[in-house]
């Protein structure tokens, strides 16, 4: 099959060689000529450079404010079913599956043998499929969103308790005594989550399958995803899951990796410690 | 490298070199007409073995930056991806993380092969306790036919034992040339038992990433490239071989993040597999 990059070689070379063995031929200056070879060397690179570089041909020549747009949709979607990610290409439909793989010993719990034999176990995994598939192990930040978004709100409504209190003659000492010291509370406990940032680690596995049709794909990949799944369960002796929805998420966005709230507050509290 | 590469290679390389065939019919300007077909061969050459050098030059000296998707663009030194979320930047870098050192060391020294096994686990551990920001370390692998991977080792160990033979009884034998030939050779023979054995061949891609966040892209790239340094630091422990990855693969990776090859041969034709 004749693809895009195949075309643009077999364009170039032929160009370069015409323009090269013309020149030769032709009864023009000799200087004309060395110009006339110069360009037909030039398209021979642009043929040499379609090796890596063919996706960049067509782009370039709509390149706009110094940018090139390779394109403009989202990467991906999720699937309905949520367990899979889908991936259009012209007519091709890709669809990746991620299965989450626990792993729940650790090296310090373990002598030299069952660590050799763990290793060893690692190593098949790696050949359980003649597909590409990725293992991968993650780490990242434990989101932390909601529970700063509720301290945030609850802080909210204290100050403003606290900012009536002050108004209010008949409000005794005790009571905003009582008022000064949740807010300070509230303020203390935002501070302390906001400085300390909490990881995670996880391991999964990622698999893509080729369809003509999101369902053919999701199907194709569901599938494989499972074998895989079996074979790790089989290795390691643990249930490995097909992860869904913002677990898919978590791993693919580099904002569900890092939350939003989470580091936005860690960002703030050192921008406010520097005094900046 | 592989077939196609050298197909792209061969032919564009021919053209250059009809050029220095025709160049007599340049008339005075023969010798640069030469030396221009000579620059473009080596040009071509240093393109293909070199291209993470030459494209960011190009993309840093026009001031290009590639939009590779929706709220995602590659910044001109082609060194990360940035994602722009309500004004929070989200950038994202990858390493390289070839492990031919161990492999090598592994098929040299068997004995030896048992303990670098036991201390993987603890390195990991370690390696994991000391970083302290979101990183991921992906192995792309495929297991390999069995029988079409020996008889390929079995036809490189042909060929290497004739060029052995053909040293050792040549005029003047030289020594090195000997001995690495002969170690190339006990590698592809301890590779063929390990087959025997019922260890299935595997061929494996293996990269870092990593992430950093800023309240700008230059924030964001400067705490990448921090995080980017501490991590080459730390993975040393691994016997690895590390790398920042620039240039066009930064993309392909950008995109095995949601989308793999479906095939081997499409695998391979992206990168340099390690089997």
């Amino acid at each position: 099959m004749v693809n895009l990059r195949s075309l643009l070689f077999i364009s170039f070379v032929g160009i370069s060689l015409v323009l090269m063995i013309v020149t030769v031929n032709l009864q023009i200056p000799d200087y004309a000529k060395i110009i006339f070879l110069a360009i037909a060397l030039f398209v021979d690179i642009l043929a040499a450079s379609t090796r890596y570089y063919s996706y960049l041909f067509i782009p370039l020549t709509k390149i706009k404010n110094g940018t090139i747009v390779l394109d403009t949709e989202e990467p991906f979607y999720l699937s309905p079913s949520g367990n899979a990610l889908i991936v259009r290409e012209g007519n091709e439909v890709y669809a990746t599956a991620f299965i989450k793989i626990p792993v729940y010993k650790s090296a310090t719990e373990m002598n030299d043998e069952e660590k050799v034999d763990f290793a060893r176990l690692f190593s098949r995994i790696v050949s359980l499929s003649r597909t590409p598939f990725k293992i991968s192990t993650q780490m990242y930040l434990i989101n932390k969103d909601d529970y700063i978004a509720k301290i945030r709100d609850r802080l909210n409504l204290i100050e403003e308790q606290y900012q009536k209190a002050l108004v209010d003659k008949s409000t005794t000492t005790g009571a905003m005594e009582r008022l000064k010291g949740e807010v300070t509370m509230w303020h203390n406990l935002l501070e302390s989550i906001g400085r300390i940032q909490s990881h995670a680690l996880l391991n999964y596995a990622t698999v893509t399958a080729l369809g003509t049709t999101e369902e053919e794909a999701t199907a194709l990949v569901n599938q494989q995803a499972d074998e895989i799944a079996a074979g790790i369960g089989a290795i390691l002796g643990v249930t490995a899951p097909l992860m869904t929805g913002e677990e898919i998420l978590l791993v693919t966005q580099p904002d569900f990796t890092i939350p939003f709230s989470t580091v936005s507050e860690s960002i703030r509290q050192k921008t406010v410690s520097e005094g900046l | 490298m592989d077939e196609e590469t050298i197909i792209y290679l061969g032919f564009t390389g021919m053209v250059a070199l009809l050029g220095i065939f025709f160049s007599g019919g340049y008339g005075t300007l023969s010798i640069v007409a030469i030396a221009l077909c000579v620059a473009t061969i080596v040009f071509i050459i240093v393109m293909n073995y070199a291209d993470f050098i030459l494209f960011p030059v190009f993309t840093i000296i026009l001031g290009i930056k590639t939009e590779a998707a929706k709220n995602y663009m590659i910044p001109k030194n082609q060194n990360c991806i940035i994602k722009n979320v309500n004004g929070l930047y989200y950038a994202t870098g990858y390493l390289t993380a070839n492990v031919y050192n161990f492999v090598f060391a592994a098929e040299r020294v068997e004995e030896g092969e048992d303990a670098k096994l036991a201390a993987g686990p603890d390195k990991w551990e370690r390696i994991v306790m000391n970083v302290k920001f979101p990183f991921k370390f992906h192995v792309i692998s495929y297991a390999n036919e069995i029988q079409s991977y020996r008889e390929e080792l079995e036809g490189k160990r042909g060929f290497l034992e004739f060029q052995l033979s053909k040293e050792m009884q040549a005029s003047s034998p030289n020594q090195l040339t000997i001995d690495d030939f002969q170690r190339r050779i006990n590698i592809i023979q301890s590779r063929i038992e390990r087959l025997s054995s019922g260890e299935r061949p595997v061929g494996s891609v293996m990269y870092i990433e990593s992430i950093a966040v800023g309240v700008s892209e230059k924030a964001a790239m400067d705490a990448l490239t921090t995080q980017i340094d501490q991590l080459q630091t730390v993975f040393n422990s691994m016997d690895l071989s590390i790398n920042r990855v620039v240039g066009r693969e930064l993309n392909i990776l950008f995109k095995f993040g949601f989308k793999l090859p479906t095939t081997a041969s499409e695998l391979e034709g992206l990168f340099n597999v390690q089997k």
